[in-house]
């Protein structure tokens, strides 16, 4: 496999692992977040916020996919 | 900003209570404070309702029932100015003239009763017919042959025309000549299609025996309305027929009544239904208050530009018999202010954002205007396309135009209408008009978001780092003010925590001279230990920041996201022959992109904000402001 291939394929699993676990969290998270609400109107803005944070992880991913792609050539 | 409150305090004699109230209802810019600290401290005794005013409570509160529910009778009338009522004082309810206003009512609410009533017999009646509309329209055809008769009976039955239906008809016929030894007449139609309506006319001294035959065979007779049951068939159908034509006129009839009435009565009793309910709130307010012997003490706050205004009023009313005092507000009692913000109008509809999360705690501090600014910019470096930008803000346009009479739209359409703007100039910054297309017009980027990633990471980076620095200079500040040293020099820590890293970065990557390395790791070890010596095991937070300034690259990675999916609609509709279906596809592709263009940059800008900006300074928890005033009644203050 040439380097640059093995390079695609760092950068590839960079973001599809971050993302698959940002998923996981979201889905656990956001079914809970539902409920609050419905429950609790009034707590929209904290459970949006609960929502989001896992987000950061795939946005490293994507950081690290893009920093393996054009810094690392 | 959070508008400054003063504590006030108004003692007025006992036998005055009543006109202090109104009065402060009048004015509504007092809100009444329950547990006043010093009401604990005197000792005062709470303001108890004699049985007089409780009997005055329970009328009233008998008389706004009655009114809402002739208000609910009542049709709405395109002239209904309830809502644009007088906002002057009504005139006090006196004993007499709560009696005047309780027969009033009742004389009113007899009237509006008995249309309603009539109206609801003749409907009700009406939806009874309907559902005998089956047995009127199968007879009526047969109306010439049912006379009135001593020795004539008839009955009408009906049964579906099937399988067992053609032999049931012969079958009747033989059945009705055996018992009637043939004295009888049979009609027959068919009323819809598989149902088929017969006639029997035979002497009454078979009724008894044809019925139990018809019973036994399953046929089913056809049934009229318990009020005519008893009457001969022939009288029931012609007085069901006349009741159906008479009916709905007399329900229209009614109802007109019911409108005439709305048109005369609605206004007055929607007044006498406000000064009810005001004088309700009155008598629940004075429930705060608290009082010795002789005097009624009033706590509350007021807002600092409203309390000249109150304070000339009482002088004015009362000629110094009531006395306002004002107190100043010490930072301990913070928690127990109640928070109004006040900020220009350009920047109100910002509040909506801040609100989502909590209102700001009085003393900390509001970050509404940061938003203002923060939000459209984090939405336009993420959208970052004219052609978007251009549609998104045609959008917000159209919506706050056709909207504006509801608040939340119309405060979220304006964010909107900044958003985009920012999202038309970081568009004109990137070259980008519906992707590439920009450069067909003459765009030419600044800053090509497909090819320059890593000077865009830098950027999101820089943005961040400003953001966060902002927000931990706010918090050093909110500590301070609080007179809290351990927070303030935590915050000072971070922020140097925060400054040396990121240079420290730089300099590893050559950005800034190598030099300066060194001095960079002395300054973050000084700042961890700053942080680790006064927060202790606090001050593992501090370190959050520099996580959180890394979370703005979510600028960069969703812009180039979208840019990405704008570019590809622009391929996919190249890579079609045909005109018209190249410029589907692209439209479809871009319609999509656009949507996402709403929901995900927003929520990510919110999120920047929510979670790495405001966790330094802002401190949830705020009492918002109600001052004693009629519901109807708009501030007199803008806060």
């Amino acid at each position: 496999m040439t380097e640059i291939g093995l390079i695609a394929i760092g950068a590839g699993l960079a973001i599809g692992l971050a993302a698959l676990a940002t998923g996981l969290a979201q889905a656990k998270i956001g079914a809970a977040a539902v409920a609050a609400i419905l429950e609790k109107p009034e707590t929209f803005g904290t459970m949006l916020i609960l929502l989001v944070i896992p987000e950061t992880l795939v946005i490293f991913g994507f950081t690290v996919a893009i920093l393996i792609l054009f810094a690392m050539k | 900003m959070i508008e400054p409150m003063v504590k006030v305090r108004l003692v007025s004699p006992r036998t005055q209570v009543e006109h202090v109230t109104a009065v402060l209802q009048e004015v509504g810019v007092l809100h009444i404070d329950s547990t006043p600290i010093e009401a604990r401290e005197i000792p005062l005794r709470p303001h108890v309702m004699n049985e007089c005013v409780r009997q005055r409570r329970a009328e009233l509160e008998r008389l706004h029932e009655d009114l809402r529910r002739l208000l609910l009778l009542l049709p709405g009338i395109p002239s209904d100015e309830r809502l644009t009522a007088r906002s002057t004082r009504q005139p006090e309810l006196t004993e007499v003239g709560l009696a005047h206003l309780t027969g009033r009512v009742g004389e009113i609410g007899r009237h509006i009763d008995d249309l309603v009533t009539r109206l609801k017999a003749s409907e009700e009646e009406l939806a009874l017919l309907s559902k005998y509309e089956r047995a009127l329209a199968g007879l009526t055809p047969f109306l010439q042959f049912i006379q009135k008769s001593e020795e004539l009976d008839h009955l009408g039955v009906t049964f579906e025309e099937g399988d067992e239906s053609r032999d049931l008809l012969p079958l009747l016929r033989e059945l009705m000549a055996k018992i009637t030894l043939n004295r009888y007449e049979l009609f027959h139609t068919s009323l819809e299609e598989p149902v088929l309506v017969v006639l029997l006319i035979f002497p009454k001294e078979y009724s008894v025996k044809i019925r139990a035959l018809l019973w036994e065979e399953g046929i089913t007779e056809l049934r009229l309305p318990a009020s005519v049951s008893d009457r001969p068939l022939g009288e029931a159908l012609r007085m069901l027929l006349q009741k159906k034509t008479e009916l709905p006129l007399q329900a229209i009839r009614y109802r007109q009544e019911l409108k005439d009435a709305a048109l005369h009565w609605r206004q007055e009793l929607a007044q006498y239904q406000e000064t009810v309910d005001r004088c309700l709130d009155q008598i629940e307010a004075s429930t705060l208050f608290y009082q010795t012997d002789l005097a009624t003490f009033i706590y509350g706050w007021v807002p600092n530009c409203a309390l000249a205004m109150l304070s000339l009023r009482i002088e004015k009313e009362f000629a110094g018999k009531v006395v306002l005092e004002q107190y100043p507000v010490v930072p301990k009692e913070w928690a127990a202010v109640p928070v109004a913000l006040r900020n220009p109008g350009f920047l109100r509809p910002f509040e909506r954002l801040t609100r989502v999360v909590a209102l700001p705690r009085y003393g900390s501090i509001d970050p509404t205007p940061y938003v203002a600014v923060f939000f459209p910019l984090f939405y336009g470096v993420i959208v970052g396309d004219a052609g978007y930008g251009l549609l998104l803000i045609a959008a917000a346009a159209m919506v706050r135009r056709h909207y504006r009479s509801y608040p939340l739209v119309r405060d979220l359409s304006t964010i909107f209408l900044w958003a985009s703007g920012s999202a038309i100039l970081f568009g004109l910054l990137f070259g980008e008009l519906f992707g590439e297309l920009g450069e067909y017009v003459g765009l030419h980027p600044v800053l090509n978001r497909m090819q320059a990633f890593l000077p865009l990471l830098f950027l999101s980076i820089g943005i961040g780092t400003a953001h966060v620095l902002l927000g931990l200079a706010l918090g050093t500040y909110s500590a301070w003010r609080y007179g809290n040293r351990q927070d303030c020099l935590m915050k000072c820590g971070g922020t140097v925590l925060v400054l040396s890293f990121i240079s420290l970065i730089a300099s590893v990557a050559k950005m800034l001279p190598r030099d300066w390395i060194s001095a960079e790791v002395t300054s973050l070890l000084c700042a961890l230990a700053i942080i680790f010596v006064v927060g202790r095991g606090r001050g593992a937070m501090e370190l959050h920041n520099l996580v959180n300034v890394l979370s703005y690259l979510r600028l960069m990675g969703i812009g180039v996201a979208s840019a990405a999916l704008a570019f590809a609609a622009n391929k996919l509709g190249g890579m079609v022959g045909n005109v018209f279906l190249s410029l589907a596809i692209a439209g479809a592709l871009h319609g999509i992109n656009l949507i996402f263009s709403i929901f995900s940059p927003t929520i990510q800008s919110l999120r920047l904000h929510y979670v790495e900006f405001f966790e330094n300074f802002f401190a949830p928890g705020g009492r918002p402001y109600k001052p004693f005033r009629h519901l109807h009644q708009a501030l007199p203050v803008r806060v």
